[in-house]
């Protein structure tokens, strides 16, 4: 440990003789991240500490993607409820996300791939499987085809959040037959960008999955 | 058989071609596996998902029995209070607090105090302590948390002789690698700001 120091800032105060709860954060492998990857950041960091407006912030952001996941599974007409019961039990259990371990988005859609899994189950011990797979398109073994479903959403939200550029690269690597020069001409971007672009974004894509795979039956 | 150049081998791996020899390691694996979720989605990563329904949310909220329901996800949210990039006057970074109204597609409520070069923080911190130990008051003080790593640190609120107030950081974190930061956050629980 070791004295880093002191400074002053200068401050509009909200009210008077107040100073709110403070929490300082280092982060130690860039000097400057895009200021959405910061707030994501924060915002994995404040979950997982248990701040109650951080599980709206969560809802805000990764709702649509966890009720389109129950939507395209359960379908529509139980999407609400089983949804709710995601993100109630991603709350009671929030003790169990690690960022280290994963993203948050990941995390959620994974504890989402067990409670629509375990509602088409007892939808089918109540005899209505078959309907309910009419209904979401979903058939064979529920497990599977609902974790394949939850990887393909998950994913395409990965890619939502990247930044334009390397999202772009990336798009052009997973849907087109360009080599990395042919997407360095087509995009304008030097090789050593399109290659570094295509890395990066697979990194942030990666904790998504690890994420996914980190969630604990609820 | 000539080897696969390794970019080949990746973009094959992205696009779910035929490799020889087949992925054997974990990070080919999960590559495999990334590349076979992305041709299940296709290509139109760019479409909006459908809002949830708002009673979710307040379904939710009132399960949980969280405190102060706030308004769901459809109602305007309140202007953000975040920092500003910093600004550069005295000789010394400033980071003033401004609100500005949410962006759109944005739903941060948080608030960035500031970030800031740990470099620019010790240099400047030092320089403007001196300037202002005379004829300062400190109005209030809190303790820093660190939420990853381990630190300690205080952040006073101290109102010079010329009525300007000013936030105080004093901390102390393990060093740094060269050419990071640290970043310091201004959040109240209690009012989401």
């Amino acid at each position: 440990m070791s004295a880093v120091g002191a400074t002053d800032l200068m401050v509009r105060r909200r009210s008077p003789g107040r100073v709110h709860q403070m929490i300082w954060v280092g982060y130690g492998d860039h000097v400057t991240p895009p200021e959405d990857e910061a707030q994501l950041t924060l915002l994995e960091q404040r979950f997982a500490a248990g701040y109650e407006d951080s599980l709206q912030q969560a809802y805000q952001r990764f709702g649509p993607l966890v009720y389109r996941l129950c939507c395209r599974t359960v379908g529509e007409d139980d999407a609400a409820d089983v949804s709710q019961d995601v993100w109630v039990a991603a709350w009671r259990g929030r003790s169990g996300y690690h960022r280290e371990r994963g993203s948050l988005a990941g995390w959620l859609v994974g504890i989402a791939r067990f409670k629509c899994i375990d509602h088409l189950r007892a939808r089918e011990r109540a005899g209505r499987a078959r309907a309910a797979a009419e209904q979401s398109g979903a058939g064979g073994d529920l497990a599977d085809t609902t974790a394949l479903t939850a990887e393909r959403l998950l994913l395409a939200e990965a890619l939502r959040q990247l930044d334009p550029r390397p999202r772009s690269v990336l798009e052009l690597a997973f849907y087109s037959d360009a080599t990395h020069q042919e997407i360095a001409e087509r995009t304008g971007l030097p090789l050593g960008t399109v290659k570094s672009d295509i890395r990066r974004g697979l990194d942030r894509l990666r904790r998504y999955l690890e994420g996914f795979d980190a969630a604990d039956r609820p | 058989m000539l080897p696969i150049d390794p970019d080949d081998r990746l973009l094959r791996l992205l696009r779910g071609e035929p490799l020889t020899p087949e992925p054997t390691s974990d990070d080919e694996r999960v590559l495999l596996r990334l590349g076979r979720a992305a041709q299940a989605a296709g290509a139109r990563t760019d479409e909006e998902l459908p809002a949830p329904p708002t009673q979710i949310w307040e379904r939710v909220a009132a399960e949980l029995g969280l405190a102060g329901v706030i308004p769901g996800p459809g109602a305007e949210p309140e202007p953000d209070t975040v920092a500003q990039p910093p600004a550069t006057g005295g000789g010394a970074t400033i980071l003033p607090l401004m609100q500005r109204p949410p962006r759109p597609g944005r739903s941060w409520r948080g608030l960035v105090l500031a970030a800031a070069s740990l470099v620019a923080v010790i240099a400047v911190g030092a320089a403007l302590l001196t300037n202002r130990t005379g004829g300062s008051q400190v109005v209030a003080e809190v303790a820093l948390q660190p939420l990853e790593g381990s630190g300690s640190g205080e952040a006073r609120l101290v109102r010079s002789a010329d009525g300007r107030t000013y936030l105080r950081l004093d901390q102390q974190l393990d060093p740094l690698p060269e050419g990071s930061y640290a970043e310091v956050w201004l959040i109240d629980p209690a009012s989401n700001l």
